[in-house]
């Protein structure tokens, strides 16, 4: 199966949360009690029971004073993930067949790890202390259907698809450049903007924290490298001049 | 004969020693998902509570080793010199070695060392595996 992906087009969305909505139902997430800060924007963050949410940006100029962008916010399911490259616990994140990134809390062990590691400072952490997240409705992209945000969007502006496609379609509806296209080694959630992506609140260039990177490449091999050594030193102290007497 | 060590310094070693290889082994399990490892330990939920607390009783030895021996392994003479040029003896048979205070000159050395390498490492995996001081603990 190609990897399959989700297309955001914030020009389309209308601000309706209808997925915000339609994430909770489906993944059986409760609401959450917020107070007025002036905003439609609701609730403030994600978290453990919000896997998904619109970002409004305000954007006001002369041409048209009251532009706003609504822009969905999730876990990009990353080609090169930073939260599965530093869990610590085989399997809690794990890669499904369709390339998106989902969790299993059994075997979480709430170090937090991947929050530190996590380019879009997505991973939240429940009661319990175990990890949650959108995982791409992975229990409904499994049977072939589609997840439930962007089932639900009723502009187009969440759509899910065979990520080649979607890139395509993109590339034909005008859009040279799209957001996620290979950052990260593609992003499973990308973007199709008309401004800068900063505009928009996302980092021009998202990449994993520069310690995840070197502990990783570096400081993992030398460790193997440190106990190869030490264990291939006293053999050969061995060999060569026997034991202490 | 000659008694060269307390019994406080016998246990705080062994603390260490046991400790650290806990944490080697768990650490490793942890960064190479090795299963069965985590399933020695009961789990990795359970290991990372082992981990962390383990950790907290080795730190807690590595102080004690560290105030305990700073006054000796500050002290560094001609004889340690002597020693180090000649590799503690650890490479010939014929070396004639002076002879050495509490501490010889390479416990001296890694007495220094070690404190940095256990205390800058702020993720765990990188703290266990700096202590490859196997073979001469000084406490
Ligand atoms: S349902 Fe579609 S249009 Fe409505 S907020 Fe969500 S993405 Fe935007
Ligand atoms: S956005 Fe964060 S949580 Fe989602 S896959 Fe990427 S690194 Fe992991």
């Amino acid at each position: 199966m190609g990897r399959m992906s989700l297309l955001v087009s914030p020009e389309l969305c209308i601000g309706c949360r209808g997925c915000q909505t339609a994430c909770k139902e489906w993944n059986q997430l409760e609401g959450e009690k917020t107070e007025n800060r002036g905003t439609t924007e609701n609730p403030p963050d994600l978290s453990t029971n919000t896997y998904n949410k619109i970002r409004y940006v305000e954007l006001p100029s002369e041409k048209n004073p009251a532009r706003l962008l609504f822009v969905s916010q999730r876990c990009m399911h990353c080609g090169d993930a930073g939260c599965m490259k530093i869990c610590p616990a085989p399997g809690a994140l794990f890669r499904t067949d369709e390339g998106a990134v989902a969790f299993d809390k059994d075997k979480c062990i709430g170090c937090r790890l991947c929050v530190t590691s996590c380019p879009f400072n997505v991973p939240r952490y429940d009661a319990d202390n175990k990890v949650s997240k959108c995982t791409l409705c992975a229990d409904r992209i499994s049977q072939g259907l589609t997840p439930s945000c962007a089932k639900t969007c009723p502009t187009g502006a969440l759509r899910y698809g065979d990520r080649d496609e979607l890139l395509g379609l993109a590339k034909k509806a005008g859009y040279t450049k799209v957001y996620g296209d290979k950052d990260l080694e593609g992003l499973g959630a990308m973007y199709a903007f008309t401004d800068a992506p900063v505009i928009y609140g996302m980092n021009d260039s998202p990449a994993i924290p520069e310690s995840v990177v070197f502990w990783n490449n570096v400081l993992k091999p030398l460790s193997y490298l440190g106990l190869a050594g030490v264990a291939a030193a006293a053999v050969f102290h061995y060999v060569a001049f026997g034991p202490k007497k | 004969m000659l008694k060269k060590v307390c019994s406080l310094e016998i246990l705080v070693h062994w603390t260490k020693a046991i400790s650290f290889f806990i944490l080697v082994i768990s650490g490793f399990g942890f960064m190479f998902h090795m299963e069965g490892v985590g399933s020695a330990f009961g789990g990795f939920n359970q290991m990372k509570t082992i981990h962390n607390w383990v950790g907290v009783v080795f730190a807690g030895a590595l102080f004690l080793t560290i105030f305990h021996y700073l006054p000796v392994a500050l002290k560094f003479t001609s004889d340690d010199v002597t020693w180090l040029t000649k590799a503690g003896g650890y490479l010939s048979k014929k070396a004639q070695l002076p002879p050495q205070d509490e501490i010889n000159a390479g416990q001296r050395c890694l007495s220094h060392y070690r404190p940095h390498s256990h205390l800058h490492g702020d993720t765990c995996q990188s703290r266990d595996t700096a202590d490859n001081d196997l073979r001469q603990c000084t406490c």
